[in-house]
């Protein structure tokens, strides 16, 4: 890729002027380090990562970490599986029937309670630092281990906003489908536009662009140059279908059930079929500061079905030995509830479920007390096993074989994929 | 632009403070009472610190063996100043106005006053307000904030930017505001935080003052001297700070409630999220006089845009330098702390001075920017300033924001000026004529593609409020594929605008010159034709042929940045 060795260039001759540029970091969206792909081999089995992030904290109380009969729980029933431990709400019906092939962490815990904050931490595993943009896990996936050749973006993001890939570049920005399975804008030619008037528009481009290079400089033409060369592969595409739901069979749709939530799942499996390494699913709307029990049995509506077939489907393909599908949220919300049936936000123990390829499922990590607290009265921390959200992307770096040792660059700091300080939870996947 | 008005006191005075200059220490003494003697008032000349930055850098770069970059050509001076100043390239009418290259403009101005007279026309234009509003509603309460904050917060601000309200009234409107949204519109500042104190406190603390005490909320700060009590201290303030809504539909209004006057201690006593009672603080424990009278709000909105507050004052040159270079004296923009030193401290405080001095007049520090050397020279290097990013040496080539982008193809392709409406009357619906009906049809449908248009480079560029910086010429497929296949550059929009050209221009190589000047915002050189008569000589005929070459110019890099 010319981009990014244009870029280390760039920041070569930077670095070059001595002390310039040391006291500043306005390189902050640049990287160094392209060499990644060309010798390494990855040693795991696992090839792409589909998350489904649940916006606004979901309650643990209302799903995976119930408190029946105590003060603090929800009048829910739970389902008992075969798994110790692993009793979700009773609106998961199908999850319930899967717990043979999921893994529960019911202590991850985290300082964040702020959404902005969180999601950022639950999202990158760092936390958000104002002068240093990270790449959030689908964008380090992309970076590692995708091909930058590949006609469809190496991450597909399917509602949402967009998380820029920070230091690790423009090439492994998420692409954003914000209404999953409509027609994409501005990916077909203009009317009356065909391929031979794109061709003959993108040959003066060109020219122009060498002209500009010679005169302003190549780095930013570099950049705009591989934007626009990604945007006409895609554009130029067939597997663009596999954006969209027209071919999927009629008894498909049916098992992952409707709406959005729903469509998103098949696309992502779709794409991940095709070969997309990273592909993120939102599923908003688990701010539950008020009428918590009711809500939150209505998202588990929206989630239960798509989710578990989801899980079958990969199964049947044989795809999900190969596909890690992370499922959680910002943070947790608090044991103690409003007056009006609802939680606030709660970093200090929340679930995290794991399924797919290299994790030694049909287990759960962590405890809580009988009341879903994380500590005792004396304050003292209670909570059996904590995970933190680095300690969760250590792991998942582990168990992927991430280049976590290389230093990446970003403005004049080294930066590394994971945070040095994390450690990794065997118990995940040994 | 150099004048022959010296500004050697402050030249005398910046000089003395850098290692650099080490020739000039030796004349230390003599220098200081040359200040003295002859320091010139602050804030009355723009040209003069204009000319006084000019000549500080120029003695900087020699004593650094760097030499710069020419000073760009009037077609460069001309495009960058438009993008900056209104958030659009010119129009071609505007080129020929400014005439690039000849020494008399079409008003009358010549030779070097040319340049200084096109920034104050610019300055002066209702597109001027309406850009810096959009840009400071970005910086202040960013691109993801709801509907009706951005929209009273943008009406407020592009009022005052048009009556060239200062600085320092400005920041203490949108702070201070008592009322509601019918008389203070500025309540959109802080009812966009939803009644988060904690966001009130660390945005308005970042984006007036350069000071990141967010990340005090939950922790001390790692290296900073703040600790979360410095962080309760200033977020007491606006303890009162709540806003609220009443009435309906277009009756609904915005109001700010609970705001108490200081009448006595106890009233100034907060409870506060910390859970416990605190008397508010400034930053830096600058201690704070209870001050009877005024609500806390107020106290605090005084204390900011005081002419004395270094914070207030050096952010607001240091968000400018920014924005205007392309880099200010400390990166990033709105980050001062103490591991992260300014490029220039002497200067810095020069300025933020000289700001205060003026009033705080915004268009007096933007008119020394612009006017000064630093602003216009090239963007192409020589071997010794290639690799400058602290000196000003060369100019940069900036990307283009999402709030410039939108305006731009909004003003290119024309929708506005080509499709253009009557007025229609403010009446409902089923009383137009069928003439206004006609009307309202296109003009719903240009409004409806400006707030589509601006979602899409929302998407493509993502919610990030921060200003971009150098180096990032980050955009997204997203970006590509609208530029190239958006429908605005199909029937009815873009070809429109074509069959425009066309018949203005009934020669080839002037429809060409056209729509260079249309998209590109300058003349095409000699070269420019060269390029166009190869490529563009197999396309055959029809007004096809102009679209595609609207098209592709619109998706190159020139157009997609500032340079």
């Amino acid at each position: 890729m010319t981009t990014s060795l244009s870029r280390r260039d760039f920041l070569r001759t930077s670095a070059a002027a001595g002390g310039v540029i040391a006291t500043s970091s306005f390189f902050s969206h640049t990287i160094r380090g392209e060499d990644k792909k060309t010798a390494r081999v990855r040693n795991s089995k696992i090839n792409h990562v589909i998350l489904l992030f649940m916006e606004g904290g979901p309650s643990q109380l209302e799903t995976f970490d119930l408190k029946p009969g105590k003060e603090t729980g929800a009048p829910y029933k739970q389902i008992e599986t075969e798994v110790p431990g692993f009793a979700p709400a009773e609106h998961f019906k199908e999850i319930a029937k899967r717990a043979e092939d999921l893994l529960l962490i019911k202590s991850m815990s985290s300082r964040e309670g702020n959404h902005s904050r969180a999601s950022y931490l639950l999202r990158t595993g760092y936390i958000p630092n104002p002068t240093l943009k990270h790449p959030s896990l689908g964008s380090i996936v992309a970076q590692q281990l995708g091909d930058p050749t590949f006609e469809l973006p190496n991450f597909v993001k399917l509602r949402g906003s967009p998380f820029p890939a920070g230091y690790l570049g423009v090439e492994n920005n998420p692409f954003v489908i914000s209404r999953p399975g409509a027609k994409i804008e501005n990916l077909d030619y203009a009317a009356g536009v065909d391929q031979e008037r794109m061709d003959r528009r993108m040959k003066l481009v060109k020219e122009m662009e060498r002209d500009f290079a010679k005169e302003r400089g190549d780095e930013a033409v570099e950049a705009h140059k591989a934007m626009y060369e990604k945007a006409r592969k895609l554009m130029d595409s067939p597997l663009r279908k596999k954006f969209y739901l027209e071919d999927e069979p009629d008894e498909i749709r049916k098992e992952y059930g409707e709406g959005a939530f729903a469509d998103s799942c098949i696309i992502a499996r779709r794409l991940v079929e095709t070969g997309v390494p990273a592909v993120e699913v939102t599923l908003g709307g688990w701010d539950t500061h008020d009428d918590g029990f009711n809500r939150c049995q209505n998202l588990i509506g929206q989630l239960d079905r798509p989710w578990a077939a989801l899980i079958n489907d990969l199964k049947r393909r044989g795809l999900y030995d190969s596909t890690l599908v992370v499922w959680m949220g910002e943070f947790g919300r608090t044991p103690k509830l409003t007056g009006t049936q609802g939680r606030g936000h709660w970093p200090g123990n929340f679930c995290a479920v794991l399924g797919g390829g290299g994790v030694k499922t049909a287990q759960v990590i962590g405890e809580t007390d009988e009341l879903g607290y994380n500590r005792d009265s004396k304050n003292q921390n209670t909570l059996k096993d904590p995970v933190s959200p680095a300690d969760l992307y250590k792991t998942i770096g582990t168990m992927m074989d991430w280049e976590m040792s290389k230093e990446f660059e970003a403005g004049n700091r080294p930066v590394w994929l994971v945070d040095k300080e994390a450690k990794n939870v065997e118990k995940i996947y040994k | 632009m150099l004048r022959r008005s010296p500004f050697l006191a402050l030249l005398a005075v910046v000089s003395l403070t850098f290692g650099v200059l080490s020739q000039y220490d030796v004349f230390a003494d003599e220098k200081k009472t040359e200040a003295k003697k002859d320091e010139p008032a602050l804030g009355q000349d723009p040209h003069k610190l204009a000319d006084g930055l000019s000549k500080l850098f120029d003695q900087l770069l020699a004593e650094s063996k760097i030499k710069p970059s020419k000073l760009c050509d009037d077609d460069t001076f001309l495009r960058r100043a438009y993008l900056d100043l209104v958030g659009r390239p010119p129009l071609p009418r505007e080129i020929d106005e400014f005439n690039p290259g000849s020494r008399k403009d079409a008003f009358g101005n010549k030779g070097d006053d040319k340049r200084p007279a096109l920034i104050d026309r610019l300055l002066e234009s209702p597109e001027h307000a309406r850009h810096f509003a959009d840009m400071w509603t970005v910086i202040t309460i960013g691109r993801d904030a709801d509907g009706n904050s951005k929209r009273f917060l943008r009406q407020y601000l592009e009022t005052s930017f048009a009556q060239n309200k200062p600085w320092s009234e400005m920041v203490y409107d949108m702070v201070a505001v008592i009322g509601d949204t019918t008389e203070h519109p500025e309540v959109g500042y802080l009812m966009s935080f939803e009644n988060k104190p904690q966001d009130m406190v660390g945005i308005t603390s970042k984006v007036f003052l350069g000071k990141q005490i967010q990340c005090a909320e939950c922790h001390d700060h790692p290296y900073e001297d703040f600790t979360q009590n410095d962080f309760r201290g200033m977020q007491a303030f606006f303890t009162h700070g709540r806003t609220g809504a009443r009435g309906d539909g277009a009756n609904r209004v915005w109001y700010t409630r609970g705001d108490k006057v200081v009448k006595d201690k106890h009233d100034a006593l907060v409870h506060n999220v910390g859970k416990q009672w605190l008397y508010p603080q400034f930053i830096g424990r600058e201690s704070y006089e209870l001050t009877l009278g005024k609500t806390l709000r107020q106290s605090l909105a005084e204390w900011m845009t005081s002419p004395d507050n270094t914070y207030f004052r050096e952010m607001g040159v240091n968000r400018y330098m920014a924005y205007f270079l392309g880099m200010g004296f400390v990166t990033p923009v709105d980050d001062f702390n103490s591991l992260n030193e300014p490029s220039f401290p002497k200067v810095l405080e020069i300025m933020g001075k000289d700001f205060a001095a003026s009033g705080y007049d915004t268009r007096y520090l933007i008119r020394a920017i612009m006017n000064s050397d630093l602003y216009q020279r090239e963007v192409d290097t020589n071997r010794t300033n290639r690799n400058d990013f602290k000196y000003y040496s060369r100019a940069y080539v900036r990307k283009l924001t999402p709030e410039q982008i939108h305006r731009s193809i909004l003003h290119v392709v024309g929708i506005e000026r080509l499709n253009q409406v009557e007025p229609i009357r403010d009446v409902p619906e089923n009383q137009l004529t069928p003439e206004e009906k006609a009307s309202k049809k296109i003009l719903d449908g240009v409004n409806g593609w400006k707030g589509h248009i601006y979602n899409q480079m929302r998407i493509a560029y993502g919610a990030e409020p921060d200003m971009r910086e150098l180096g990032d010429y980050d955009g997204t497929i997203v970006q590509a594929l609208m530029l190239l296949n958006s429908h605005l550059l199909g029937p009815g929009w873009l070809t429109n605008s074509i069959d425009k050209i066309c018949e203005e221009h009934a020669n080839h190589n002037d429809r060409v010159r056209a729509i260079f000047m249309t998209v590109l915002g300058r003349r095409p050189t000699a070269r420019d034709a060269a390029i166009m008569g190869g490529v563009m000589a197999n396309w055959g005929g029809g007004n096809a042929v102009y679209e595609d070459l609207f098209v592709a110019l619109m998706n190159t890099t020139e157009f997609a940045t500032n340079h």
